[in-house]
């Protein structure tokens, strides 16, 4: 006679199967849907070892850079709150306070997306099941695991049991790792600097184990060899830059991420399986075969030895009297400023940060030559003084370095709590906006480009910049435009005070769509810097093309609601129009005008910087200061009355970066007998200093512009493209502004790829010769030539010369060659045009 | 009508584009990889990283014939081993000898895999000797391959199979015709009541036509007829359901009612996976998102001692394509999969065969006439691996990426493929849908015997007499199906049992007895489970002992046993004579060598455990190390990577070492060295 079994007949759910947080009150199950900026406002209640802590659900994403990540409206990207964001809201305070939080990390960093693999971040998670406080049978990763709410989190630090469940798991996953993994960095890394910014290494501390149980001779069996091809390599040291010693690595995916989503240069990533899985460069090839850029994203971010770096960045210092000296590495993991920066990226980068000892009156740098770094003020006053910027108007290059005659626009004090001064034209290429003077004895620390970058970085340290950065650009940013050109100066002083509040700066990338042709203007922008594409589209194809350097301003017409009607009335009919509007609105004044529609597509064309202004703030400032609605209105009603037709020309100057060009290298074709003199003078004048060989660094052939040839050469860009992500900063501006690559060049080719002319040359330099694997002879190295970047320095690029002279223009017999910016070029192309028509 | 504009089907690219690459030049060669990447816009790296995950992608040029043996369990037990190192010592040029991990075939071990250059698709041998295999080989490199064996020609006569309601008749599809009939019987009934909102007779029949459902798949933007729907759908009907007349509630109900549980291992009741998906499709519409929603059959099948899904999928594929297309109906999922691992060649072949059957008779495919609406099944070739039959696991391979479990919640009904709802279930709970849906939920639960609810199919191997698939009734005792005549007939040699592997390699090993203290559960006594088995076999409630024979095969009483035990599909027997601890180390260095290595604890703690094994069979340890040093040390290193591991590979890697210390220390100890600390 059967029995009927007991309990078990009603449906059984394992735990391990269903997380206790998967199903709602009603049993339905949670799904994971995308986050939204609603969930800002939704706050979460747990506890962490007893302590409750309450955090909003969704905190929006930030990029590699810690900054918040918005989209073409401005709007930020939420993402679920984790059990490690709240144990860091509940335990990090102040910087430095990381160290508290009671949850160790190794495969996660705040900027990326987690991964959950080095399950060392895992906690004792308790929630409701059917009414009863219930364990999760598991731990969980409290790096990936979003907080719901009544949750109660055990982590390694906390009393009794479950602290002491998690405490043993963490350190057998430490012992693990640290068994197979925890190597010194291989020579000729710095080794023993490196061994103190081992991550594996300090969690063994942390959990105070050792490696040595798991290391006894019957666990340390090697898994069987993978096929080939599949699993890890061996000690990789093919990178003219970079060791990967891939014994060495805990798979945390950190360079993966670093490379492919923060850097996204898509070349790392797994390969194989198991216990042989690795890390593998495109079809794990080595590193230093790979397409790998050498951007070093993934050392900085290694937390193992597993990639490390060779010491051929160092510099010698740059030579500035005896005042200056190179800041070592551990100078700079132990200032504060530097706090936060991996100190990989400083042994790394050793060798960039100098430091100069200042006496009174010393001059640091002067408005319009060209800058590569900045200066960190460490003690002592600093004067910036901006001249006008207006250049006198002159033919030639000469217009960027006659001096600047004009009487000083503003002046600055500057002392250490102002941080830093130069950072503009360092980080954005462009030449010194400011003369900068000691006033007094003192230290600066000069930084070149890489550094501040990362310092850039810190979402801490940016905020003191970008706080410094917008007391100081404002003024720039209105002085360039023509619509304050002129002002009175008390005028434009409460203007400049009226828009300091309410002005936010925006930094958009080169392609980057910053709005649609029929989008709803809710803002007026200034080009602070770089140069924007605008397309206007006439019925339905783009009908014509502008592009616009610093001081235009976008989206006057849509704010104040003109429509293609209004272009024939009077500037006085329609100012009035205006002024009667915001009068009758009174208090309401943002009903005042319809916000209108953008009348044009803008995109950036480089790296793009510009001033903010909501609509709200508009029309507030249109009402308070006259002058500035009459200029708006001016402008605005002259646009639309401009020219609509389409013109080729305008279209494949802006297209082809003409308009970035400072000193193109344009060849007239009704002059020019093709007797390659230009091409042969270039290659006689360099001769073999750089390369041992003797190279040229121009060919006579390239785009056509009217009846110009514009032949390849450097152009030096206003905005320049090679200098982004170099990653030993060896390529820089020339006192003429012109592209000057240094001799510690890696050869790693970024620079000529980047160049989107095709105006930098690898060519093997004879006289570094390196060994490399050989290619025919598995294991075994060769000496090769090292690559290394070539190109166009205007025959000048020590700077010896007051004004530049390349030869290709002074051996040139029938004087069709020439250099001139691409304005210059547009201007005469128009005229030749003109004349032809 | 309006025809319905189709659906973008889902299609993973790069895991089929590897498989035409190695088609084409017999391994994926680097030239061919650099022009996908180049044509494709597929970086590089992701082409490495999912073609080094899978072992059935080959990155460089094979030998002209490779045969690989299976190590696995019962092929261990047949001694591939030896026969791998036989082979290997006699190996000349041109042959690549290698072990590889479980076939399917663990009831014909050993199992062997043979692959020429030439040959596109890959032989399989069954039960050979070495010295056969060696004669194939030879045989193969003159390009006289003997036949190989094909699993359609083996002996398969369950005696009693019942789960194939149409006998020995070809499937008309009945189960999905009656379904259908019921869900179209509550449109009539709906649209009737819509005649009562004085609707016209037009509207109506457009609306029975499944206006309301291109409305809600965006598919209709008559004006009219989103207003007449936009009236249905008001928050009560919404709350009964969308789907009217609750028809899929009547067939969750009877779903419910035949207990069918997930037939993978977990043992989740299916119907809780069903709903979870038809609701996350309501919820999607509701929301006015993507409400596409996949069915996929995990016919992945790769545990060692696993193989009844191999029969199902080759001899009745119209159940399992039947029960792919119920789900579909009930869930309102737009797409269904067959997941088949790629050893499983004549399986792929049928299914493909029996699909194309029922779009010729208009049940599946673009507009099938007998659905009156869009269901496509395809099936997606397994690029290989033990970790793919992890559900989260699967739908990555299926996505274009490594076969990594992901890490959840969510859950795959909510979040699945495409971030969208998704089931994933086992090929026989598939297969069992249209028996319940003919001939009712109770009907189903009554098949069990014992108490217990329900059938299913175990694949029995080891040392049996007669291994193979049976279909069992649920709560069938161990005894039964070992010696009984229509199943095991008995152990070989007519040997005592010694062990009992319950769940591949992932239950870990029991003994021909419980004890007290040593696998009955704990304060027995007082267990209502245990109570309830003495009395129904007749023993003394208060004995403090177990013939293990006398267990019933059903998961819920091993669960109430000890909650972490596991009851698969693939059962393994070992007879007296068999070393355990040999048996662990085989499993250890399955688990080793199936770990996907996404996360750190599995990927190296079962190579620490392998190790471990490896030094322990050869005298390495001497008892006294072994207890005061590395048994407490393993215990801790287990203990981690239980509860650490994403995945439920993972948490097995444990198991069968941990068994084997309890449950036969005897044969841990003879491997112990005498000497205080061994050698080394």
């Amino acid at each position: 006679m059967p029995v009927t079994p007991d309990p078990v007949a009603r449906p059984f759910i394992r735990d391990d199967d269903e997380g206790l947080f998967s199903r709602d009150i009603n049993g339905q199950l949670v799904r994971l849907d995308a986050p939204t900026e609603s969930d800002y406002e939704k706050r979460v209640t747990l506890q962490i070892d007893g302590q409750p802590i309450t955090v909003p659900l969704a905190e929006p994403l930030k990029d590699a850079n810690g900054n918040i990540v918005t989209d073409a409206e401005g709007r930020s990207k939420p993402r679920y709150t984790t059990i490690y964001d709240a144990a860091r809201s509940l335990y990090v305070k102040q910087p430095g306070d990381e160290i508290k939080i009671p949850i160790p990390t190794l495969c996660h960093l705040p900027h990326m997306s987690p991964v959950a693999v080095c399950r060392l971040c895992v906690v004792q998670i308790y929630g409701q099941k059917r009414g009863r406080r219930a364990a999760e049978r598991k731990l969980l990763p409290a790096c990936q695991h979003q907080v719901k709410e009544g949750m109660e989190v055990f982590t390694m630090e906390a009393p009794g049991p479950d602290g002491e469940r998690v405490r043993q798991a963490v350190g057998v996953v430490t012992e693990l790792l640290a068994a197979d993994h925890l190597k010194p960095a291989p020579p000729p890394a710095p080794t023993e600097e490196l061994s103190h910014f081992n991550e594996l290494g300090r969690m063994t501390e942390r959990c105070a184990v050792s490696a040595s149980r798991l290391k006894l001779d019957v666990l340390s069996d090697a898994p069987p060899a993978p096929a080939p091809k599949v699993g890890r390599r061996p000690l990789d040291l093919s990178s003219p830059v970079f060791i990967v010693d891939h014994s060495a690595c805990i798979l945390c995916d950190r360079c993966v991420r670093a490379c492919d989503d923060v850097m996204e240069n898509h070349v790392i990533g797994r390969t194989g399986k198991g216990v042989t899985a690795g890390i593998s460069f495109d079809l794990n090839q080595p590193m230093g075969e790979s397409t790998c850029v050498q951007c070093g994203e993934c050392m900085v971010s290694c937390p193992t030895s597993a990639i490390t770096f060779k010491p051929v960045a160092r510099l010698k210092a740059i030579a500035h009297g005896r005042s200056a000296e190179v800041l070592s590495a551990r100078e700079l993991i132990a200032d504060p400023l530097f706090a936060g920066v991996p100190p990989k990226f400083l042994l790394w980068q050793q060798g960039l940060v100098i430091r100069r000892r200042t006496k009174k009156g010393q001059v640091l740098c002067s408005q319009g030559e060209a800058g590569n770094t900045a200066f960190i003020i460490k003690s002592g006053k600093v004067a910036a003084t901006v001249f006008s910027m207006l250049p006198p108007k002159k033919e030639f290059l000469g217009g960027l370095l006659s001096p600047f005659a004009n009487k000083p626009l503003f002046r600055v004090e500057l002392t250490p709590a102002d941080i830093i001064v130069g950072e503009m034209a360092c980080l954005s290429g462009s030449p010194r906006s400011a003369d900068v003077v000691a006033l007094e004895k003192g230290e600066v620390w000069e930084v070149r480009r890489n550094v501040l970058d990362r310092l850039m970085r810190l979402p801490s340290q940016r905020r003191k910049f970008e706080t410094a950065y917008r007391e100081r650009s404002l003024d720039l940013a209105l002085e360039c435009s023509e619509l304050f050109q002129g002002i009175e100066r008390s005028e434009y002083r409460r203007i400049v005070n009226y828009l300091r509040q309410r002005i936010s700066f925006v930094r958009v990338g080169p392609g980057q769509v910053l709005f649609r042709q029929g989008d709803r203007v809710n803002d007026l922008y200034l080009v602070r810097l770089g140069h924007v594409r605008i397309g206007i589209q006439r019925y339905g194809s783009e009908a014509k093309v502008l592009s616009r350097g610093p001081g235009t301003v976008l989206g006057e017409i849509g704010l104040l609601a003109f429509s293609h009607d209004d272009a024939l009335k009077s500037v006085d009919e329609a100012d009035a129009a205006i002024q009667a509007a915001l009068d009758r609105a009174g208090a309401n004044v943002s009903d005042a005008i319809p916000a209108g529609v953008r009348s044009a597509t803008c995109s950036a064309l480089g790296q793009l910087e510009l001033a903010r202004v909501s609509r709200a703030d508009f029309l507030p400032m249109l009402r308070q200061f006259p002058i500035l609605r009459r200029r708006l209105v001016e402008q605005s009603l002259a646009r639309l009355r401009s020219d609509e037709t389409t013109n080729p020309l305008l279209r494949q100057y802006v297209d082809q970066g003409l308009y970035e060009g400072r000193s193109l290298l344009v060849l007239d074709l009704d002059l020019c007998t093709r007797c390659d003199e230009c091409t042969r003078g270039c290659v006689q004048q360099h001769g073999t200093e750089s390369h041992g060989v003797p190279v040229t660094r121009l060919l006579r052939d390239g785009l056509r512009f009217e009846n110009f040839l514009i032949g390849t050469a450097c152009r030096s860009c206003a905005d320049p493209h090679c200098m982004v992500g170099c990653p030993v900063d060896s390529i820089h501006r020339g006192k003429h502004l012109q592209i000057v690559i240094e001799d510690h060049c890696i050869g790693c080719g970024l620079c000529a790829s980047n160049c989107p002319y095709g105006n930098i040359f690898m060519i093997p330099n004879q006289q570094r010769r390196i060994q490399a694997p050989d290619p025919e002879r598995q294991g075994r190295t060769v000496k090769i030539a090292q690559p290394k970047a070539a190109t166009c320095d205007l025959c000048d690029a020590h700077g010896h010369l007051s004004a530049p002279q390349p030869r290709c223009v002074s051996s040139c017999p029938h004087e069709a060659a020439s250099r001139m910016t691409g304005e210059e070029l547009l201007q005469r192309a128009m005229k030749k045009a003109g004349r032809r028509r | 009508m309006k025809t319905p504009a189709s659906v973008p089907l889902y299609g993973a690219t790069l895991v089929p584009a590897l498989q035409r690459i190695q088609r084409e030049f017999g391994y994926l060669k680097k030239e061919a990889l650099e022009q996908f990447s180049t044509e494709s816009g597929v970086p590089l790296y992701r082409l490495q990283a999912v073609a080094s995950f899978f072992p059935h992608f080959l990155l460089s040029p094979p030998e002209k014939v490779t045969l690989r043996v299976c190590r696995d369990m019962a092929c261990h037990m047949a001694g591939s081993a030896t026969i791998l190192q036989d082979l290997h010592s006699r190996a000349g040029d041109n042959v690549s000898i290698q072990g590889v991990s479980c076939l399917g075939r663990c009831d014909r071990a050993p199992a062997a895999c043979l692959s020429t250059a030439a040959a596109e698709h890959e032989r399989y041998y069954f039960s050979r000797s070495s010295d056969e295999l060696r004669t194939i080989v030879e045989a193969c490199l003159h390009d006289a391959a003997p036949a190989p064996d094909h699993d359609r020609d083996q002996a398969y006569s369950p005696h009693d199979s019942v789960i194939n309601p149409y006998g020995a008749n070809l499937s008309d599809y009945a189960a999905v015709r009656k379904v259908a009939a019921a869900r179209d019987a509550a449109l009539d009934s709906a649209a009737e009541a819509l005649a009562l909102k004085e609707w016209a007779r037009g509207r109506i029949e457009q609306f029975r036509a499944g206006a309301i459902g291109d409305v809600r798949a965006g598919f209709s933007d008559d004006p009219e007829v989103i207003k007449a729907v936009e009236c249905w759908r008001t928050e009560e009907e919404w709350a009964k359901g969308a789907d009217l007349g609750g028809w899929s509630d009547n067939v969750l109900k009877e779903l419910e009612d035949s207990d069918l549980r997930g037939m993978g291992g977990a043992g989740i009741p299916a119907t809780q996976k069903w709903r979870d998906v038809r609701d996350a499709v309501r919820t999607a519409r509701k929301r006015h998102s993507d409400d596409r929603a996949f069915i996929v059959v995990n016919g992945d099948e790769s545990e060692p001692g696993t193989f009844k899904d191999r029969e199902l999928l080759l001899r009745y594929p119209h159940l399992v394509v039947e029960g792919v297309i119920l789900a579909g109906l009930l869930t309102e999922a737009t797409q269904g999969f067959i997941y088949i691992r790629h050893e499983y060649v004549q399986q792929i072949e049928a299914c493909r065969e029996e699909i194309r059957r029922a779009e010729q008779m208009g049940f599946c495919g673009e507009n099938a006439p007998e659905l009156g609406r869009s269901f496509s099944i395809s099936v997606f070739v397994s690029p290989g691996g033990y970790i793919c039959g992890e559900q989260s696991a699967l739908i990555e391979a299926m996505s274009d990426r490594r076969g990594e479990p992901r890490n959840m919640p969510p859950k795959l009904e909510t979040n699945g493929l495409e971030d969208l709802p998704t089931l994933v279930s086992n090929v026989e709970t598939f297969a069992w849908v249209p028996y319940i849906c003919t001939y009712g939920g109770k009907s189903y639960a009554d098949l069990g015997v014992n108490g217990w609810k329900g059938r299913r199919l175990f694949s029995v191997s080891g040392d049996v007499n007669r291994p193979g698939v049976y279909e069992v009734p649920m709560g069938l005792t161990l005894r039964e199906l070992v010696y009984g005549e229509q199943y095991c007939r008995g152990i070989s040699g007519g040997r005592k049992l010694k062990a009992f592997a319950p769940s591949g390699p992932s239950g870990g090993f029991l003994p021909a007895r419980l004890t007290a203290g040593s696998g009955l559960p704990r304060d027995h006594v007082n267990n209502k489970t245990w109570q309830a088995l003495a009395a129904r076999r007749g023993f003394d409630p208060a004995a403090t002992e177990l013939d293990i024979l006398d267990l019933e095969l059903e998961l819920n009483l091993f669960r109430a046993l000890s909650p972490t035990q596991a009851l698969g599909a693939g059962l393994v027997i070992y007879a007296e004579g068999r070393d355990m601890a040999e048996q662990a180390l085989n499993s250890l260095e399955f688990f080793r060598n199936e770990s996907c290595g996404k996360c750190v604890p599995c990927r190296l703690g079962s190579q620490k455990l392998v190790s471990l094994g490896t030094h322990l069979l050869d005298g390495a340890i001497g008892s006294t190390r072994w207890k005061d040093e590395l048994l407490p040390l393993v215990k801790e290193i287990g203990k981690a990577i239980e509860l650490t591991s994403i995945c439920g590979l993972g948490r097995s890697v444990p198991v069968p070492l941990r068994t084997v210390v309890n449950y036969f220390d005897d044969d841990v100890s003879r491997h112990l060295a005498g000497s205080d600390r061994g050698k080394g």
